[in-house]
């Protein structure tokens, strides 16, 4: 079933719009290119059905051409191993695809050209328009190579362009003859219809003929890669599936076989075919990379520098962040009291300060965090030394079923999970990167820490240890190491429950080292910054919310004598105006939905040593964990503007109506600190975690075996010390 | 001879794959029979090795690496 009309150029279908697919190997340089043609009109998606995003953008063409550039995933060759490589297959094999293109752009790296060609010949075998951007032309320079562009252009019938992705230098060329070829066909560049590059055998022409049986194909190699690719490919119906494989039972030898020798035999042809358009100097000089790693990848130093980078990224976003929080914090706080003020006193007021404004500070407060990292993280990547971090650590990284790239997540969740999590992005191996999501929020993160100040202050004095340690100190320390220990503990579970058909490789590049693109890091910080406002954003805001309506209303007649037992008590003391109002809103958060609730969770969480109104916090700082100390200042009347040692104080002096003992004791605090190891209380985290993995069952799932960790590690320790 | 038995700074000639699943991602990635290996860095328990390809390098892990064999 042959269909000679798919081949024909695009113009002549008349058509106005059309796509145009970005490929080549990962270190091509690809993502520089996509970003110099399609500066900030770019717009991040994702392809149906899996967890990889798609980043497509418009290109300016002088004639009225719109044309959509679509960035598929970097892979080496159409016989794909991982879930981002097989995306551009299924894409460029579904003739009916969103992202089907009417020609392609692909870019190599100059100073690579004979590894980085095997995908462009399967390119130029399923007969695509198709655009041959030289990359990095002074990088191949500098090493003293010269390239002979007409040559290479006559070898393979298809325009080819020296490109600098770095000054710009060929951009422009290249869009034109984009344009030419997306007009004319390749005929306007004096090239004629090519031949197949690879002549396929007499078993593999009848491989293609048997899938061109049931369905069309676009020429007889497309016919081949459906019938190598045909047991995964999400677009073909079962039944399709099983008519193929029951075609191809007759085959002699397994598929592999043939795609091993179609590999060679492209290679043997691309070699001398190289050798004829590319001079090279005869000896090679030591690549200074190798150099540099004789360092960095070193036994001892390797880990040594790499612990120093993590330690400095951790500061810069614990230290350096917080002053833009501050800032956020300051200004949502002012904008609420001047709302507050200035706004008639109603419901409407209320949610748009309580609920709407605080979400929204909510959201924004995590910005400067997630710049910082990205920020960094994406120098580290572009001058080349993440791919070193991942050759130190894959090792002790996949023992617990994680990926090299995975320590990075780690440290930065001891900041904050927010990004941290949104940095597992460039682990291609589901599974790896899942377990990473599934482990990062139980590192103790910036959140904890006014938390654990509060209860470890509580609960344990402070008396010095060996001379020169505070008990307290260790005691921080030991949480820290819990949740390390927890989540080393959890992967390893993950490891054996998860299936995964995708077999755990490693096999990297390790890119020369070169200097960062800021402009390319700047798309990522703005990226990032951007999905999490939008996406996360709306799951934050929506919870925010939620909250506000429990811990804000409540039965209409007992928040109603709440407040007139309040004044009337106040009014009996003499209090002033501040003190009334918090004891206002100490009486009513009793009564409201999430007083209620706390009382209805008591039960549950009396084994832990937990009463209702710990209840109520638990409940609330499912906002943000710090929102645990404002929580209990509001219940005990204290103001929300006191720090946790007015709470503290507060809290020793409660005691049991009925006993008379006190209801905090060491026991309760320590209880709790476990508790909010182990606990996910946190909905930016969960509203993250649902747009990585882009369902609502693995946050959910999170929630739920942290909270039965929480749960457990509180009983255990309350029931030992009580 | 496997490609896991050299030492640092030890080097051979790619002679053919044990694994045909493994020898189509080489392949690709022009980890080619006659390509020239050397073995610049192995990792601290040995466990990853960091490897020189003609003029690439690759990082590679000890199972993938024992599937080359080497001439």
């Amino acid at each position: 079933m042959y269909n000679p009309e798919v081949i024909e150029t695009p113009a002549l279908k008349g058509r106005k719009r059309m796509k145009v697919a970005l490929l080549g190997n990962p270190n091509s340089g690809k993502t520089s290119v996509f970003n110099k043609l399609t500066g900030l009109r770019q717009k991040v998606g994702n392809f149906p059905g899996v967890t990889v995003d798609v980043k497509s953008g418009r290109l300016d063409m002088n004639k009225d051409l719109a044309v959509e550039l679509i960035d598929l995933p970097g892979t080496y060759s159409l016989f794909p191993h991982s879930s981002d490589e097989r995306i551009v297959v299924s894409t460029l094999c579904n003739t009916r695809d969103d992202n089907y293109p009417d020609a392609i752009v692909y870019v190599a790296n100059s100073a690579q050209l004979e590894k980085h060609l095997l995908l462009f010949t399967q390119l130029l075998d399923l007969n695509f328009p198709i655009v041959l951007a030289l990359n990095m032309a002074d990088v191949a320079e500098g090493k003293g190579m010269k390239i002979d562009n007409a040559r290479l252009s006559k070898e393979f019938q298809t325009p080819v362009i020296s490109v600098n992705a770095r000054t710009g230098e060929g951009i422009d060329r290249l869009k034109i003859v984009l344009e030419e070829l997306l007009l004319h066909g390749v005929q306007a560049e004096g090239l004629s219809q090519r031949r197949p590059f690879y002549e396929l055998s007499d078993q593999e022409e009848q491989l293609s003929e048997r899938a061109g049986e049931v369905m069309e194909v676009r020429n007889v190699y497309h016919g081949l890669l459906l019938a190598h690719h045909h047991s995964w490919l999400p677009f073909l119906d079962n039944w399709l599936k099983v008519s193929i494989s029951h075609k191809l039972e007759s085959t002699e030898k397994p598929l592999l076989h043939y795609q091993v020798r179609e590999t060679m035999s492209r290679f043997d042809r691309l070699g001398p075919l190289l050798k004829r358009s590319i001079m090279r100097p005869a000896d090679q000089p030591l690549s200074r990379s190798e150099f540099a790693d004789r360092l960095l990848t070193h036994r001892v130093w390797g880990p040594t520098i790499f612990f120093v980078l993590m330690f400095l990224v951790f500061q810069a976003i614990f230290e350096g962040a917080s002053y833009p929080m501050d800032w956020i914090e300051q200004i949502f706080r002012a904008l609420g009291r001047w709302l507050q003020t200035s706004l008639p006193d109603s419901w409407f007021a209320d949610l748009l300060v309580k609920g709407i404004l605080s979400g929204l500070g909510g959201i924004l407060v995590f910005i400067p965090q997630i710049a910082i990292l990205f920020f960094l993280i994406s120098i580290l990547e572009e001058v080349g030394y993440m791919a070193r971090a991942v050759f130190l650590f894959d090792n002790l990284m996949s023992r617990f079923g994680l990926n090299g790239r995975s320590i990075v997540a780690l440290i930065s969740g001891g900041a904050c999970a927010v990004p941290a999590i949104m940095s597992t992005r460039t682990i291609s191996n589901w599974k790896e990167r899942l377990i990473t999501i599934m482990i990062t929020p139980l590192i103790s993160c910036s959140a904890r820490i006014p938390v654990y100040a509060l209860l470890i202050g509580f609960a344990i004095p402070s008396v010095p240890v060996l001379g020169v340690f505070n008990l307290q100190g260790i005691a921080f320390m030991g949480l820290y190491l819990l949740g390390i220990l927890a989540a080393l503990g959890v992967a390893l579970i993950f490891k054996l429950v998860l299936r995964s058909d995708e077999r755990s490789f490693l096999l990297m590049e390790l890119p020369d080292y070169k200097q960062p693109q800021l402009r390319n890091v700047g798309y990522t910080v703005y990226e990032k910054v951007k999905a999490f406002t939008l996406e996360a954003g709306k799951v934050i805001l929506a919870i925010s919310i939620v909250l506000w309506v429990l811990a804000d209303f409540g039965p209409r007649k007992e928040m109603a004598r709440a407040e007139e037992e309040a004044r009337t008590i106040a009014a009996q003391n003499n209090m002033d105006e501040s003190a009334t109002a918090d004891l206002i809103a100490s009486r009513q958060i009793e009564v409201s939905y999430a007083g209620h609730l706390g009382k209805f969770i008591e039960p549950v969480i009396r084994p832990l040593g937990f009463d209702w109104k710990i209840g109520i916090a638990l409940i609330t700082s499912f906002a943000a964990r710090e929102v645990f100390v404002g929580t209990m200042a509001t219940i005990y009347s204290i103001g929300s503007e006191s720090d946790e040692f007015a709470i503290r104080d507060r809290l020793a002096q409660e005691k049991d109506p009925v006993s008379g003992k006190p209801v905090y004791n060491m026991a309760t605090a320590l209880s709790l600190l476990i508790f909010y190891v182990f606990a996910m209380q946190c909905m930016s985290t969960l509203a993250v975690v649902r747009r990585e993995t882009r369902s609502w069952k693995w946050p959910i799932i999170q929630f739920l075996f942290m909270g039965g960790m929480a749960y457990l590690g509180s009983l255990i320790t309350y029931q030992l010390f009580a | 001879m496997r490609l896991t038995e050299l030492k640092e700074n030890e080097e051979g000639i790619l002679h053919r794959y044990e694994d045909e699943r493994l020898a189509v991602k080489l392949m690709a990635m022009g980890v080619l029979p006659g390509s020239r290996l050397r073995v610049i860095r192995k990792n601290a328990f040995g466990n990853t090795l960091y490897v020189r390809v003609d003029q690439m390098h690759l990082a590679i892990r000890k199972t993938e690496a024992a599937c080359i064999i080497l001439k």
